[in-house]
């Protein structure tokens, strides 16, 4: 990468680029800082920021104005954003008159967007974007009518700006190419299997005897018949509860209503249960959720859905960590065992499990394949296609697929080499259908299927109905999104607010929230430690799900009824079920069920900020660290950007010794100027939460970790200051000053929503239509779905 | 970045090239004109010679990894005590790091490339050394390289073009791939898929190309790079096509079982490690990556109460060093282990230790600061002249990227440099 370096102090050296050859003439432009970036720079920034051993790392003798590069582009963004912010120079040790201040940013504001928007007028802000593996995934289901699990065959996506969908961060290799190819070929298998073979019908209908062992005399994992009912006891043995009788013949989704009742309950409450999946033998350990339900002494029905591979089988247990457990020796459990060692059960009444699919039925698939063409099957032999004219019917299908899965229309041109796949294949003596497999695979490893269409400036109808349905839904845009487009009436503001609502209150429209809180919020890696048994006793899967559920139901009422987004800071409701309640301490919520529950000040929650969810993603397993919930709430709710820590100024390695708390700790840090510049932003947030542990749970003291006992350590001291000096005594005080303004949490949101859904993150260039978009929503108090709207509505992500 | 200067790989004649002048008939895999120019006389006439390269996320503590004395004549540190019987198959090298690289964890993408890709977001990444090996090394083996991880599916193996190669982290996986064959059906799929997938290829491609031109000058760069990874795709199923109707090599152990234990980090080392020592035994490959990444959890060794990655910001707090020495040296005990076993494995009356390089290293030379400089290195096997400790200035780091060049070397590829290498490793003689 070459860059033309121009010191700007030295006029001389800029001639000696302008003279260096023709090459540079033009680049002279390009790379010279407007006068007054570069007087105010070298008068009041030099002092401290020059050379190699500048303060924070950042040298601006030498700094070039070259924005194409894009790092450069980076740090005046930066300069500009501290001046601005009134951080630099130094207020304390610096007295600049106002007036040359507003003048430096106004002409670098200037000149810093101007040669953004002329960068993106050329090539678009978002650089060729692909489908993600789980928008590939839904692609693929709703092009081929199939619903098999996909996206694991394919590799992990790095985030790049939080998103996989960020189009600068995605990777593309040959790996990436040959999983690619195999996730199509698996599909097709299935769509070609669904369409030629008998339809999957299975049912099991279990009774309490099927599903208990078989032999009562031998010691074994699965439940034991007590009173005509198959019992499993409280205890931590791994695969205890393991039911063969659902073992899969085949891969598949299936349908499990299961009847159970409580054994032994605690007083007051039912017997939370897990139901997981995994073929249950040593040589797997790991176990898949399925869901959970609170056995009661009344008998109830629960329906789960869940994709069983072949081999696997469900095991249903008591799951609540806090219930009493019973032990067994050797790793197994003999009839009779459990009952007197007096500790809670499950019944089981019965079982019955179905085989389903998710969606289209095969029929439709046939059609998606094989248009009107009629199946043939002659007993054993394999399945042909009736055809009087195969190249002809060839070529309308492949057209047709090609049209569906470029998602726009297609030229003669661009589909005839997909169309001679099948007709080189039908010449090789191939039989119309691996004709239209073979066509169809290629179509399915092209970069149209592949890659976001959008040509620079605004985008045409289709490639919005693409970005539009791809953001709300992470799939391909349907029948309706496309008549729309092919009319030219999409893009039409009023038609695009109605398709914006009826995609969110369609049932593909669920998962949004869900989607997008996986990356935002990193909710999809919350089992991605396990907190310490010892130190949080109460913390079991169960209650990790109910998390996840809590928030993701907190955000869909947030959308549905438009709710501020000041709500994620603190809120008079959330969503809980009995578990979740008991863990937070709240001892007014019965059942399994979610449902919202009102919150009163001692139950010291309100807002995601203090969802068990984001506590638990925000921390290790083991302990808390104010520094990096400190960081991440800066960065996901209050969006305030923290820099790493500066490049080529060496580490700096604190000594903490002597310090005892985490407070003193950080007291030692920020002792040192550099550090303290980001911390000063990093660590309030991070103490107002201190009273929140690992596993999300309220606590006084900190645990003693040297003895894993909880609560054993220092009081905690939530209190603290916020950068602009105003200060706080606690998490709910915390709360009251970030809402004062609201409008920061709106920015951040509508940041967040526009990186994910347009692919790239919002750009210096784009902040004068964020700031439209959040005084628009202003209007609607920041409702969530207000927001989205004008999010969509805007340039931003009208263009590519 | 140029990674080499002064080499001409068009030596070599190309795969496709003598496919299509063989016609299809062509039942050997490689003739010898085909191997590379690099493959001199030397790597056809001895046993062959391999790379592993083990990577941590986390660092190793410097004080008890090196002696105090440089040279040969050293007492042997804490870490290294235990393996003092290796003491002469092994080179430690202090004061050695890649110039230009910082960023702290970001700095794992560079572990293998040496390129600054990842602290400055400037440029992009370029291809890892054991990529660099496979692409020219790698046609001899059923896999080109292995890339393997503890956890996750980090690593710091990178394709030409810069993109992350996901590792595998489950052992028995890995055996299957490696050991179980595919029924005779399933076989005689796979080599039909392969043979459609190539001719679905070079249709990709050219289309790739043509959608390019309609699209903006921003995205040409990108669909550049599927349309590159298509090529790649294209030549290695060539490859494998030849392979997919051979059986696998047989191996008298059973799979292995996976350790689901997310945080018995050596637990987890160890088995991968038997894996790894079986895939060279049976010569399935010659360049395996395997990157024991950052893991956040209570690593499950007596007298270890704190979580791995906690430890590792020790801030120079003794309850927390010595909690991260019982973790470290434990790790390093089980890389003592794994030589052994590969040092006891005959090959043609040399062992297997002597014919394999084997780099243990990591980006962080010191975790708790996140700093890149003075990165832990130790080189074990490969057959050179080991016993010593190659001390450099710790202020002043000598470039890592000249070891590499020499690693190069010693697999017989004549290149004379890598990334920002400035010669060939100081002090390191070939046998």
């Amino acid at each position: 990468m070459k860059h033309a370096r121009t010191t700007f102090l030295s006029v001389a050296s800029l001639l000696c680029m302008a003279v260096a050859g023709p090459l540079h003439a033009e680049q002279t432009d390009d790379v010279a800082i407007p006068e007054a970036a570069k007087s105010f720079v070298s008068a009041t920034c030099l002092d401290c920021h020059d050379g190699p051993d500048g303060e924070a790392g950042l040298d601006l003798s030498g700094i070039s104005g070259d924005l194409d590069d894009d790092h450069l582009f980076e740090t005046w963004v930066r300069i500009y954003d501290r001046v601005k912010a009134g951080e630099m120079p130094p207020p304390d040790s610096y007295d600049t008159d106002a007036k040359t201040t507003d003048a430096f940013l106004s002409t670098t504001s200037d000149w810093l967007r101007t040669h953004q928007q002329r960068k993106w007028k050329a090539e678009g802000r978002v650089p060729a974007r692909r489908l993600t593996r789980k928008q590939i995934e839904r692609t693929l289901h709703d092009l081929l009518g199939i619903d098999i699990p996909i996206a694991d065959r394919m590799p992990e996506e790095q985030r790049t700006h939080g998103f996989t969908t960020v189009a600068s961060g995605q990777a593309m290799s040959h790996f990436q190419v040959e999983r690619h190819v195999a996730a199509v070929d698996r599909a097709l298998e299935e769509a070609f299997r669904r369409a030629l073979t008998p339809p999957d019908r299975e049912l099991r209908e279990l009774s309490a005897r099927q599903v208990a062992r078989r032999n009562p005399k031998r010691r074994t994992r699965e439940p034991e018949m007590i009173d005509d009912l198959a019992v499993v006891w409280s205890s931590r043995l791994i695969f205890y509860g393991r039911l063969p009788a659902t073992t899969a013949k085949e891969d598949g989704w299936y349908r499990f209503r299961i009847k159970a009742s409580a054994l032994k309950a605690p007083e007051g409450r039912g017997v939370w249960c897990t139901v997981r999946r995994g073929p249950c033998v040593s040589s797997a350990p790991l176990l898949p959720w399925v869901g959970a339900f609170e056995a009661t002494d009344e008998p109830q029905e629960w329906t789960f859905e869940t994709w069983l591979p072949k081999g696997e089988m469900l095991e249903v247990r008591p799951g609540d960590n806090t219930l009493k457990m019973a032990s067994f020796k050797g790793g197994q459990v003999g009839a009779g065992e459990g009952g007197p060692q007096n500790v809670p059960g499950v019944a089981l009444h019965s079982v019955t499990m179905e085989r389903i699919h998710r969606g289209p039925d095969d029929d439709t698939i046939r059609t998606i394949l094989f248009g009107d063409l009629e199946i043939q099957k002659d007993g054993k032999k394999p399945a042909t296609l009736k055809s009087d004219d195969p190249q002809a019917d060839a070529a309308r299908l492949v057209r047709t697929f090609a049209g569906r899965a470029f998602r726009r229309p297609v030229s003669d041109d661009e589909v005839a080499p997909y169309v001679a796949v099948a007709m080189a294949s039908l010449e090789d003596g191939d039989s119309l259908l691996d004709a239209l497999r073979a066509a169809y695979r290629a179509v399915l490893t092209s970069p149209r299927f592949l890659y976001f269409r959008e040509v620079p400036g605004s985008l045409d109808d289709y490639a919005l109905a693409n970005r539009l349905s791809y953001f709300l839904w992470s799939r391909m845009p349907d029948e309706e999104l496309m008549q729309l487009a092919a009319k030219g009436r999409l893009s039409n503001p009023q038609v695009l607010h109605e398709q914006i609502d009826r995609m969110l209150n369609d049932p593909r429209g669920e998962r949004f929230v869900a989607d997008f809180a996986a990356e935002w919020l990193d909710l999809s890696e919350i089992d991605f430690t396990e907190p310490d048994r010892r130190l949080y006793r109460e913390f079991d899967s169960i209650v990790q799900q109910s998390m996840l559920d809590e928030t993701h139901a907190f955000l869909n009422r947030l959308l549905d009824e438009d709710l501020s987004v000041a709500n994620l800071i603190d809120s008079d409701f959330t969503f809980l079920n009995s578990r979740l309640a008991r863990f937070y301490d709240i001892d007014r919520v019965k059942g399994d069920t979610l449902q919202q529950v009102m919150l009163t000040p001692e139950d010291r929650r309100g807002g995601v900020l203090t969802h068990g969810s984001i506590l638990k993603v925000t921390a290790n397993g083991t302990n808390t660290s104010p520094v990096i919930r400190g960081v991440w709430i800066n960065e996901r709710l209050l969006g305030v950007r923290i820099p790493s820590p500066p490049e080529n100024v060496p580490a700096i390695e604190p000594d903490i010794r002597g310090a005892t708390t985490i407070r003193e700790m950080l007291a030692k840090h920020r002792s040192i100027e550099s550090c303290a510049a980001c911390h000063v932003k990093i660590d309030p947030p991070g103490f107002a939460l201190e009273n929140f542990d690992a596993a999300g749970q309220w606590r006084e003291r900190y645990p003693l970790l040297s003895k894993r006992r909880p609560g054993g350590g220092p009081k905690i001291d939530p209190s603290y200051e916020l950068p602009d000096g105003r200060t706080f005594q606690n998490a709910e005080e915390f709360q009251s000053l970030i809402l004062e303004s609201p409008e920061n949490i709106a920015r951040n949101v509508a940041e967040q929503l526009l990186t994910y859904g347009t692919g790239a993150p919002v750009g210096f260039a784009d902040r004068d239509d964020l700031d439209r978009i959040i005084a628009q929503a202003a209007e609607s108090d920041y409702g969530f779905r207000s927001l989205l709207h004008a999010v969509i509505a805007s340039p931003v992500f009208m263009r590519k | 970045m140029a990674v080499t200067k002064h080499f001409s790989f068009k030596q070599r004649l190309s795969r496709r090239t003598m496919l299509r002048g063989a016609g299809v008939t062509l039942g050997i895999p490689w003739l010898s004109a085909m191997q590379s120019a690099f493959a001199g006389p030397a790597a056809q006439q001895g046993p062959p010679r391999r790379f592993v390269a083990m990577t941590l996320g986390l660092g190793l503590l410097g004080e008890n990894l090196y002696p105090e004395q440089p040279g040969r004549d050293y007492a042997p540190s804490k870490y290294l005590e235990p393996l003092t019987d290796l003491k002469n198959q092994l080179t430690l090298i202090s004061g050695s790091s890649h110039p230009g690289v910082s960023g702290g964890h970001k700095a794992e993408a560079s572990i293998l490339t040496a390129n600054p890709a990842g602290a400055s977001g400037r440029a992009k990444n370029s291809i890892s050394l054991d990529q660099y090996m496979a692409k020219y090394l790698g046609h001899e083996t059923r896999f080109p390289s292995l890339v393997l991880s503890s956890r996750g599916s980090s690593s710091p193996s990178y394709t030409e073009n810069g993109a992350m190669i996901p590792a595998e982290d489950s052992p028995s996986r890995l055996f299957e791939r490696l050991f179980i064959d595919d029924t005779p059906a399933e076989r005689e799929r796979q080599a039909e898929r392969i043979r459609e997938g190539r001719s679905i290829m070079d249709l990709v491609r050219d289309d790739a190309r043509r959608l390019a031109r309609e699209l903006g000058p921003g995205d040409r760069d990108r669909l550049d790079a599927y349309f590159t990874s298509v090529r790649e795709l294209e030549q290695r199923l060539a490859a494998s096509e030849d392979w997919a109707e051979r059986p696998k090599p047989k191996v008298h152990v059973p799979k292995p079982v996976d350790i689901s234990n997310p945080n018995d980090f050596v637990g987890r080392q160890r088995l991968m490690s038997d894996v790894v020592r079986l895939a060279l035994e049976t010569d399935s490959t010659r360049f395996i990556t395997y990157h024991l990444g950052s893991s956040g959890g209570v690593v499950p060794i007596p007298g270890v109460e704190e979580g791995y990655h906690s430890l590792s910001h020790h801030g120079r707090d003794d309850e927390k060093l010595e909690q991260l020495a019982i973790v470290e040296a434990e790790i390093i005990k089980a890389w003592g282990d794994f030589l052994r076993q590969l040092a006891a494995t005959d090959e043609r009356g040399t062992s297997l230790l002597d014919n394999t390089s084997i780099l243990l290293t990591s980006n962080l030379g010191n975790a708790s600061s996140h700093d890149n400089r003075n990165m832990p290195v130790v080189l074990a096997g490969g057959g050179f002249r080991h016993g010593q400790h190659l001390a450099f200035d710790r202020k002043n780091n000598y470039p890592l990227p000249n070891l590499y060049v020499s690693l190069l070397n010693r697999l017989g590829m004549e290149v004379d440099q890598f990334a920002t290498s400035t010669g060939t490793q100081t002090g390191l003689e070939m046998v």
